[in-house]
């Protein structure tokens, strides 16, 4: 027991000696002891050691193996730091800058593409619309010399920018030939669609090189008869392209596929630009060259039918052209028509890409296979009507005028046209007058004032009219009586 | 004196250590920059040799990295810390005493054969500070000699305690005993201590330099 709290007191010196012992014990611990001469000599012994040892300097510690210590806990707390899910957190780390640099890179690829398409739009469009303007010019007239104006300023833009552009052109440049005719298709109409798909596959054509080229040659062949197979090539083209027979659709199948009209541009690269211009202009206008070619084709089939002009038609044709009046009247209906059916078609059809189509492609398909029998009848007419005509003026020199009206009024009715017609009406006033038959005078007078207002024999007529004084002539009744007038006499 | 001197953190060990747990490599440098001095004096006084501790005190901290995931608030930084010192101290001591007797005769007797104590003679002389003085230049070598002196069991108890800071409780912890055997420990090294110093003559020059014994 005393041994135990004896120990125990020790002990309790220890935590004083050392500081363990709480403040409360400590004062009390201290008074025992100032009263205590063993405890007192304890803790003196205590504190001796304690004093004596405390000159045992503390060694530094080495500094080696320190830094190495250090990196070493820098890595365990990294990967402490880590924990126990290390590869989301990586996943997190990596996904953010991969993802957001390949978005950044993707958002500007395209606008760096979109860029291309608006810095490219405009050129063409540019370049496209006053193109296109004269296209319409051209489609409006829609004849033999306003034809060659369309390609030129095509030809003068397409070259320019391909060397510039080629780089810059690619895909974007087919997209946008698409998108432009996709987009300006319904409103524009044709000739920005047509002059946008020449150069367009002008540049196209220019840029793909030996691509293109190698898939031109068998067209290039046809391409370079095109003057003679005009009609032949755009329709296989046509038929090639299928979807539509529209000839913008074929132009523009064409430079999408580099087959197309402006094919014939980059084959003839190596050739001249005057021939580039001929092989264009006839295959990028297509049908309406055609059917220049048609009506220049069909001219010179009609002279060379009308210049040797055997005396017994006449007589054939003679009697022929009363009883066949459709014929002739057909015949004068189209040829009016023909100037202006492109500008009524245009008119009339805003649709660009399929206005050009109807016309041309029937004219391509069915023209061939019912010209001969057209050309003959038309022929036909236009012989006996000169040729009656020719019998009115020998009759007329021979003073015989109702002989000379005759056969006037018989040449009407054969199918003159035009000026002819007119200059035969304006005979025919001049000979009912000179035969003393007003009334017939007047109303042939009037037809004519009817018929061309403005024109010479008009004012001729007008002439006559007043000489004449037959102001009882009804003019309305004119075109009522115009198809009884064959028929008198 | 050197009653938790060492231990005065403003921020606590643990919060220190639960830092270094979650990552913080700052933390685990304040620790070792902390507790790095009084570790190693610990270490060196318990396996007497200065190359041997500057190794164990190496491979100490290495652990404690290493075991950082198993540390918990339950035990004090200090505690845990000692702890492994400790294990390695005996480690190497048990390996350098099995090396010492199989490779020459182990002179484990040591000059004064009370106990046995090689630390009196590996105690090291080379880390004596000039500036103390010739006195204690003099005195330096007779205080490791009596530290050396006292058993294992007292020395790391003796150690922990007026080196280390480390409170009675706490070294029962690390050295695996009750905090009575502790102090009965502490009470044996520090009458040792006097016993030797005395016999060293260390005594008498201490009461000249100057009032040692508390009075």
């Amino acid at each position: 027991m005393s041994a135990q709290n004896a120990h125990a007191h020790e002990d309790r010196l220890l935590d004083f000696a050392y500081g363990e012992l709480p403040a409360s014990e400590a004062q009390s611990l201290e008074q025992h002891v100032q009263g205590c001469a063993r405890c007192s000599k304890a803790l003196s012994d205590i504190r001796g050691v304690r004093s004596t040892m405390a000159h045992l300097s503390v060694e530094p510690p080495p500094d080696a193996g320190l830094e190495s210590l250090l990196a070493y806990a820098q890595q365990s707390a990294r990967r402490a730091a880590a924990g126990p899910e290390p590869k989301p957190s990586r996943w997190r780390r990596w996904l953010l800058p991969v993802v957001g640099l390949a978005s950044v890179s993707t958002f500007g690829l395209l606008t760096l593409e979109v860029s291309k398409d608006v810095n490219l739009q405009p050129t063409l469009t540019q370049k496209a619309e006053p193109a296109a303007a004269k296209a319409d010019q051209a489609l409006a007239y829609d004849d033999a010399p306003a034809r060659p104006a369309a390609p030129p300023p095509a030809m003068q833009a397409a070259p320019a920018p391909a060397p510039m552009e080629g780089a810059l052109l690619d895909r974007a440049q087919r997209k946008q030939a698409e998108a432009s005719v996709g987009a300006k298709g319904g409103g524009e109409g044709r000739p920005s669609d047509w002059m946008n798909a020449g150069s367009g596959g002008a540049l196209l054509e220019r840029r793909r090189g030996a691509e293109a080229k190698k898939q031109m040659s068998g067209f290039g062949m046809s391409k370079s008869e095109a003057k003679r197979d005009a009609l032949s090539a755009p329709s296989a083209v046509m038929d090639d392209e299928a979807k539509d027979s529209a000839l913008a659709q074929g132009t523009l199948g064409g430079s999408r596929s580099g087959l197309g009209v402006s094919t014939g541009i980059g084959n003839g690269g190596g050739g001249s630009d005057k021939l580039r211009k001929e092989e264009e202009g006839s295959l990028r206008l297509g049908g309406a060259s055609y059917g220049r070619g048609l009506a220049t084709d069909e001219d010179a089939l009609a002279e060379e039918v009308a210049l040797p002009p055997p005396a017994d038609s006449v007589v054939a044709g003679a009697p022929m052209a009363p009883s066949t009046p459709p014929m002739p009247t057909g015949s004068t209906q189209r040829n009016q028509q023909a100037p202006g059916k492109a500008m009524a078609a245009a008119e009339q059809m805003p649709a660009p890409v399929q206005m050009p189509a109807p016309e041309p492609l029937p004219a391509t398909v069915s023209k061939p296979k019912s010209a001969p029998a057209e050309k003959a009848a038309r022929a036909d007419a236009l012989t006996t009507s000169r040729d009656l005509s020719r019998q009115a003026q020998e009759a007329a020199s021979q003073g015989d005028r109702a002989r000379e009206s005759q056969l006037l009024r018989a040449a009407l009715a054969a199918g003159a046209t035009g000026s002819e017609r007119l200059s035969l009406l304006s005979r025919l006033c001049e000979a009912e007058y000179a035969r003393g038959r007003r009334t017939e005078g007047a109303e042939v007078c009037a037809r004519i004032l009817s018929e061309a207002p403005d024109s010479e024999a008009a004012r001729r007529a007008g002439l006559w009219l007043g000489q004449g004084g037959a102001a009882t002539v009804p003019v309305k009744k004119a075109p009522a009586q115009a198809a009884p007038v064959p028929s008198k006499q | 004196m050197g009653t938790g001197g060492v231990l005065a953190p403003e921020t606590s060990d643990e919060r220190l250590m639960l830092a270094f747990q979650a990552g913080d490599a700052r933390a685990f440098e304040a620790l070792m920059r902390k507790h790095r001095a009084p570790v190693f004096n610990f270490i060196l006084r318990f396996v007497g040799q200065r190359a041997r501790a500057e190794d164990v005190l190496q491979e100490t901290w290495l652990k404690v990295v290493r075991s950082a995931r198993e540390y918990t608030p339950k035990a004090r930084f200090t505690t845990w810390l000692y702890t492994i010192a400790r294990n390695l101290c005996v480690d190497s001591t048990r390996k350098e005493s099995y090396r010492q007797t199989t490779s020459l005769e182990a002179p484990v007797g040591g000059t004064d054969g009370d106990e046995g104590r090689p630390l009196g003679e590996g105690l090291p002389d080379s880390g004596a500070s000039p500036e103390r003085g010739a006195h204690n230049a003099r005195l330096r070598p007779l205080l490791e000699r009596a530290l050396a002196g006292l058993p294992e069991e007292q020395r790391e108890v003796f150690v922990l305690r007026e080196y280390s800071g480390i409170p009675f409780k706490e070294i029962a912890e690390v050295t695996g005993v009750s905090e009575n055997t502790v102090k009965s420990r502490m009470r044996y090294a520090l009458e040792g201590l006097r016993r030797r110093l005395g016999e060293l003559g260390v005594d008498g020059d201490l009461s000249e330099d100057g009032r040692t014994v508390a009075g």
